[in-house]
C-alpha cells in the first residue's frame, strides 16, 4: 500500500478514536496541559523566581485551560457535534429551571403556530393536495368552454360537457383515456343525512388506480346505454357503515332515489374517487334519470353535465393532448350548436386547477393564510420578549461564561439552541392543536357543501414541513432579540 | 503563490514551525514551544491556546503521531514525532515558504516601478 494510502487510513483511524473514545482522549489532554504547566513552573523556580511567583507566572502563561481544551476539541473537528449536544442538554436544563416562563413561551408559540398550521393544512388540503389518486403527474382535467350563439345548460360548472359529447371524446381520443364523472346527491330508505354518489364511467376508477375490495368495478357496457344497469360499487366505508363489513355484500339490494340497485363490488379503503369529497357509492354514469327528477339529461345533448378526467398516455405530451382535446370538443359540440366557439384546456389534476375553485377559493385562503401569519409574528413577538427579558436577567450568567473564556460565538449558538428547543416543543403542541382546529373549521362549513363526509386534514410532509418552517423561523425571530440582549449584558458586565 | 487570509497563513506556518521543530526529533509539548523559542532566539511565542490545538490538528492529519514516554524531568508526557507523510508536508511547506518570503520581499523592499 502507498505511503499516501497509508495515511488516509490513519486519519479515518484517528477520527474514529477521537469520536469514540472521547473521554481518554480529553484526559489525555489534561494530562498533557498539567505537564506543560508544571514544566514552566520548574522553568520558572529555576530562573530564580519563588515557588509562589513561578507558579503565578506560569499561570499567566498557560492562560485559561478551557479555551485550551475548546480549540483541541474544534481542532479535532468534534466541537460542533458535543456542542449540539450539550447546547440541548443545557437548554432542557434552563427550561425545566423555570417552568413559568418556558409553559408560557410554549403556549403561546404553540397558538401561533397552531393556527398558522390549520390554515395551512386548510388551504393545502382543499388546494395544493395532489388528487388521491395513483401516479398523478399524467392526470389531466379537461376543461370545455363554450361561448357564442345557441343554448347550453350547465349542471355542475361551466366546464363539463354533454354526455355525447363525452362519448365522442372518449371514443376517438389518442393521447389520453378519457373518463367522464358527475357529482350527485341521493337518498337512501331510512337514512336521513343523504348519499353522496358519483356518476362515472366504466374507465374512472381503474383510471385513478383504484382496486376493488370485493366484487368488480364497472363493464363497459354498463356505462354505454342511457339507463343501463343499476349496479353500484360501494366505498369502503359505505361497506362497514351500511353492511356491516359484510363479506357477502356483492349481489345485496340497495335502494336509492326509489330505484333498486344490486352492489357489484366494493372499492378498498385508499379509493376516494378523483375529486374533493369521497362519495359513499359510485354509479354507471348511464343511471343519471334516476338520479333528478325531471326530463333527464342525458338524453338532451344542450345539457352539459360531465366533468371529464383524462390520464395522459405514455408518449404525449400536454400541448399533443390539448391539441387533440379542442379538436374533439369542437367536432362533438358542432352537431347541436354549430355556430358556438370552443376553448379546451388541460391542467394538471389538482383541486387548485379547478378554474373554479381557483377563482373562488384561492383569494379567500390566501387572505386567511395571510392574517394567521399575522397572528403568528405577533406571537412570535410576545415569545421573542419573553427570551427578552429572560436574556436580561440572565445577563450575570452570560458575563460569567464569557468572562471564563467562553466564545461569543459559542454562547449565541447556545442562546439559538435554546430558542429552536422551545419553539419546537411549541411546534409539537401547535401541531396537535391544529388537527383540532382545521378539523373544527371545517365542521363550521355549511353541512350541505360537503355532506358528513371528510376532506383529508391528516398531515403529511408538506404540512409538517411548513410547520418545521414556521418552528425555525420563530426560533431565528426570538434568538434575534436575545442576541441584543446577550451583547447588551456583555458591554454592561 | 495564493494567499487567502491572514489566518489561514499564521496557522499554516503555525504548522510549519512545529513541523520544523519536531524534525530535530521527538518531542513532548512544552518542548515544542521551548523547542521554537530557542530556535528564533526568543522572538517567537507560542501560547498554549494555539500550539495544542495545532498538534491535535497535525496529528488528526497524520503529519505527527504521538506516544506516551518520560521526559527529562521523569515525568510521564506525551511525545510527539513526525510521520513519513509529515516529513513530506515539511519539504513541500518549506518550499511553498520559501517562494512566500521571498516573494514578499521582492515586494517590500520595491522601492520604484
Amino acid at each position: 500500500m502507498t505511503s499516501s494510502g497509508m495515511r488516509w487510513l490513519d486519519i479515518v483511524r484517528l477520527r474514529l478514536r477521537s469520536l469514540l473514545r472521547r473521554g481518554r482522549v480529553e484526559r489525555e489532554l489534561d494530562e498533557e496541559l498539567r505537564f506543560h504547566y508544571e514544566s514552566l513552573i520548574e522553568r520558572y523556580a529555576a530562573q530564580g523566581h519563588s515557588p509562589d511567583a513561578a507558579r503565578r507566572l506560569a499561570h499567566i502563561e498557560a492562560g485559561l485551560p478551557e479555551g485550551v481544551r475548546d480549540g483541541c476539541r474544534d481542532a479535532r473537528g468534534l466541537n460542533a457535534l458535543d456542542n449540539i449536544a450539550r447546547d440541548v442538554r443545557y437548554a432542557a436544563r434552563g427550561i425545566l429551571h423555570s417552568p413559568g416562563f418556558a409553559l408560557a413561551a410554549v403556549t403561546a408559540i404553540a397558538l401561533g403556530i397552531g393556527v398558522n398550521t390549520a390554515f395551512f393544512t386548510l388551504a393545502y388540503s382543499v388546494l395544493l393536495r395532489p388528487l388521491p389518486v395513483s401516479d398523478p403527474d399524467t392526470i389531466r382535467n379537461v376543461h370545455v368552454e363554450t361561448s357564442g350563439p345557441g343554448r347550453r345548460s350547465h349542471i355542475g360548472t361551466r366546464y363539463f360537457v354533454a354526455w355525447s359529447e363525452f362519448q365522442h371524446i372518449r371514443a376517438h381520443a389518442k393521447t389520453a383515456e378519457v373518463a367522464g364523472i358527475a357529482e350527485v346527491s341521493m337518498s337512501r330508505k331510512g337514512d336521513p343525512r343523504g348519499v353522496r354518489a358519483q356518476l362515472v364511467s366504466d374507465n374512472l376508477l381503474p383510471l385513478t388506480g383504484a382496486k376493488p375490495a370485493l366484487g368488480r368495478f364497472f363493464l363497459p357496457e354498463e356505462t354505454t346505454k342511457p339507463g343501463g344497469t343499476a349496479s353500484p360499487v360501494l366505498s369502503h366505508h359505505a361497506w362497514r357503515d351500511w353492511f356491516g363489513s359484510s363479506p357477502s355484500v356483492v349481489g345485496s339490494l340497495l335502494v336509492l332515489n326509489r330505484t333498486a340497485f344490486t352492489v357489484v363490488g366494493v372499492a378498498d379503503g385508499q379509493t376516494k374517487g378523483p375529486l374533493m369529497i369521497v362519495p359513499d357509492v359510485w354509479i354507471p354514469l348511464t343511471m343519471q334519470p334516476v338520479t333528478r327528477a325531471g326530463e333527464p339529461l342525458i338524453h338532451n345533448p344542450r345539457n352539459a353535465w360531465v366533468q371529464l378526467i383524462a390520464r395522459r398516455r405514455a408518449g404525449f405530451d400536454d400541448a399533443q393532448m390539448s391539441a387533440e382535446m379542442s379538436v374533439l370538443a369542437r367536432d362533438a359540440i358542432r352537431p347541436t350548436l354549430p355556430e358556438r366557439r370552443v376553448m379546451v384546456s388541460v391542467v394538471p389534476g389538482a383541486f387548485l386547477n379547478f378554474p373554479f375553485v381557483q377563482r373562488q377559493t384561492a383569494p379567500i385562503l390566501g387572505i386567511l393564510l395571510l392574517a394567521v401569519t399575522l397572528v403568528l409574528v405577533v406571537s412570535c413577538a410576545n415569545v421573542a420578549n419573553m427570551l427578552l427579558a429572560r436574556g436580561l436577567s440572565r445577563r450575570r450568567e452570560i458575563a460569567i461564561r464569557l468572562s471564563i473564556g467562553a466564545g461569543r460565538g459559542r454562547l449565541f449558538q447556545q442562546l439559538l439552541t435554546e430558542s429552536l428547543l422551545l419553539s419546537l416543543i411549541g411546534a409539537a403542541a401547535g401541531l396537535a392543536l391544529s388537527q383540532l382546529a382545521a378539523g373544527g373549521i371545517l365542521g363550521l362549513a355549511p353541512a350541505a357543501a360537503l355532506g358528513p363526509h371528510q376532506i383529508d386534514l391528516r398531515p403529511d410532509v408538506a404540512v409538517l414541513a411548513y410547520t418545521m418552517a414556521v418552528a425555525v423561523l420563530t426560533a431565528l425571530l426570538g434568538w434575534n432579540r436575545r442576541f441584543a440582549a446577550a451583547r447588551g449584558g456583555c458591554r454592561t458586565g | 503563490v495564493r494567499m487567502n487570509s491572514a489566518m489561514d497563513l499564521l496557522q499554516g506556518t503555525l504548522d510549519l514551525l512545529i513541523l520544523k521543530a519536531l524534525a530535530l526529533g521527538p518531542m513532548h509539548g512544552y518542548g515544542v514551544s521551548v523547542r521554537i523559542a530557542q530556535l528564533s532566539r526568543d522572538r517567537l511565542q507560542v501560547p498554549q491556546g494555539s500550539l495544542y490545538p495545532a498538534l491535535h490538528r497535525l496529528e488528526q492529519q497524520a503529519w505527527i503521531q504521538s506516544e506516551w514516554g518520560v521526559s527529562e524531568n521523569n515525568r510521564k508526557a506525551k511525545f510527539y514525532s513526525l510521520t513519513e507523510a509529515g516529513r513530506g508536508q515539511l519539504a513541500a511547506e518549506s518550499k511553498n515558504w520559501d517562494r512566500i518570503s521571498a516573494a514578499i520581499g521582492l515586494v517590500l523592499r520595491a522601492d520604484h516601478i
